[in-house]
C-alpha cells in the first residue's frame, strides 16, 4: 500500500486536501485534483495506481472520468464515491463498472481498505 | 392575475421544494464530510504530537480555517434553508427581493457550480418590496434562475439586477441565449403561470436573447 501512488478527485477541494494529508501521514503518496479535467493531465504527466472520484462533479463526472480512463490507461483501478440516492438508473451501471464504490462519508480507514481491496482484485479484465 | 393554481400547481410547488432540499443536502453532507475528515485530521496530528513530532503552528492555523470556514457555510445553508420553510407560513405576506435572491443563491450553489456558473448579484440592492404568496415567489424566481443558467453549455456568467419602476420591481436576470435552452419553452411557460399568479409577468428581452425579465407589481405602486 505504501508505494501505491493514489490520486483523489473531489471538486470539494478541502475535503479531498484534507484526505491527502491523512494519507500521507500514513505513509501513502496520494495527490488532489478539483476536477476531472485537471486530473487527467497530472494521470497524463505523471504515474498513479488508483484513482478515486467524486462520481458528481463540474466540467467531468467520475464516469466520464473513468472511461476516459479505462481508453487511456485501463491498468488504473477506480474508485467512485457517491452520496445516497446520487445516481439514477441510467448511471447505475456505470457506476457499478468501478472497480471500487464508497458512500459518502467514509472514514479514512474504509477508504485505505478500499483501496487495498481494488489494488487486489488481480488482473481481471474489465468489460 | 390567475384566481387559482394550476392543475399541477401542487405538485410543481412540491418539486421545487424536493429539487432545492435534494440539492442542499449533497452540500450539507459534504459540509460534514469535510468536517468530520478534518477532525480526523487534528486527531492525527495529536497522535503525532504523543510521539513527540512537533506541530508546525503555520499548519494548524490552516486547518482551524477550514474548521471554520466549513462551519460557517453550514451554518449559512441551514438559515437559507429555514427561511425556504417558513415562506409556507403565510399565504400573503411582503418580501424583499434582495433578501429572497440571496436566499436561493446559496440554496442553489450546487446547482449553479455544477454548471459552472458565476452569478454576479449585489445582495446591498434591498428595499424592492413584493407582495405576494411567498411560496410562489420563491417558486418562479428559482425557476427563473435556473432557466438563464441552463443558457449555458459550458459556464458562464449570469448577471442579476433590480430596477424599480413606478409601479412595479424588474428584475433582469442575464446568460447566454435562452432560445438554446433544452426544453425552454415549457419551461417558460412555468414562469409566465407563476408570474401571473402574482400579478406579475415575465418576458425574454427584445433587444438580448440572453435576458429574462420578470417584472412584479411593487409594494407602494399603482396597480394598472
Amino acid at each position: 500500500m505504501k508505494n501505491l501512488n493514489l490520486l483523489l478527485i473531489d471538486d470539494e477541494l478541502e475535503l479531498v486536501t484534507t484526505l491527502v494529508e491523512r494519507l500521507e501521514i500514513r505513509g501513502i503518496q496520494a495527490e488532489a485534483a478539483s476536477n476531472g479535467r485537471d486530473a487527467l493531465e497530472r494521470v497524463r504527466q505523471g504515474h498513479f495506481d488508483v484513482v478515486v472520484a467524486d462520481l458528481k462533479m463540474p466540467i467531468m463526472s467520475g464516469i466520464e472520468v473513468m472511461q476516459t480512463l479505462r481508453e487511456e490507461f485501463p491498468d488504473i483501478k477506480v474508485v467512485l464515491i457517491t452520496g445516497h440516492g446520487s445516481s439514477d438508473d441510467s448511471s447505475q451501471q456505470m457506476v457499478e463498472r468501478a472497480d471500487g464504490l464508497l458512500l459518502k462519508p467514509f472514514s479514512i480507514d474504509s477508504l485505505i481498505e478500499k483501496v487495498n481491496e481494488v489494488v487486489h482484485l488481480g488482473d481481471m479484465p474489465h468489460e | 392575475m390567475s384566481e387559482g393554481p394550476t392543475p399541477h400547481a401542487d405538485h410543481d410547488a412540491l418539486a421545487f421544494m424536493g429539487a432545492v432540499t435534494a440539492s442542499v443536502s449533497h452540500d450539507l453532507s459534504n459540509v460534514l464530510s469535510t468536517i468530520d475528515q478534518v477532525s480526523g485530521l487534528i486527531e492525527d496530528m495529536l497522535i503525532a504530537v504523543e510521539r513527540g513530532v512537533a506541530i508546525d503552528p503555520a499548519r494548524l492555523e490552516m486547518v482551524q480555517g477550514r474548521l471554520a470556514h466549513q462551519t460557517k457555510r453550514g451554518v449559512t445553508i441551514v438559515r437559507k434553508l429555514n427561511t425556504l420553510g417558513h415562506t409556507t407560513d403565510d399565504p400573503v405576506r411582503q418580501e424583499d427581493l434582495a433578501l429572497v435572491f440571496s436566499t436561493l443563491l446559496v440554496l442553489m450553489e450546487r446547482m449553479a457550480s455544477r454548471r459552472r456558473i458565476q452569478v454576479i448579484f449585489d445582495p446591498e440592492q434591498t428595499g424592492h418590496m413584493v407582495e405576494a404568496n411567498p411560496v410562489t415567489l420563491y417558486h418562479l424566481l428559482y425557476h427563473a434562475l435556473l432557466l438563464v443558467m441552463d443558457s449555458y453549455s459550458d459556464g458562464g456568467d449570469v448577471t442579476l439586477d433590480l430596477v424599480e419602476e413606478e409601479n412595479s420591481t424588474s428584475i433582469s436576470i442575464a446568460g447566454h441565449d435562452l432560445a438554446s435552452v433544452e426544453g425552454g419553452g415549457d419551461r417558460l411557460a412555468v414562469i409566465h403561470v407563476l408570474a401571473d399568479q402574482i400579478g406579475g409577468k415575465a418576458m425574454i428581452d427584445a433587444d438580448d436573447p440572453g435576458c429574462l425579465e420578470v417584472v412584479l407589481p411593487r409594494v407602494g405602486g399603482t396597480q394598472e
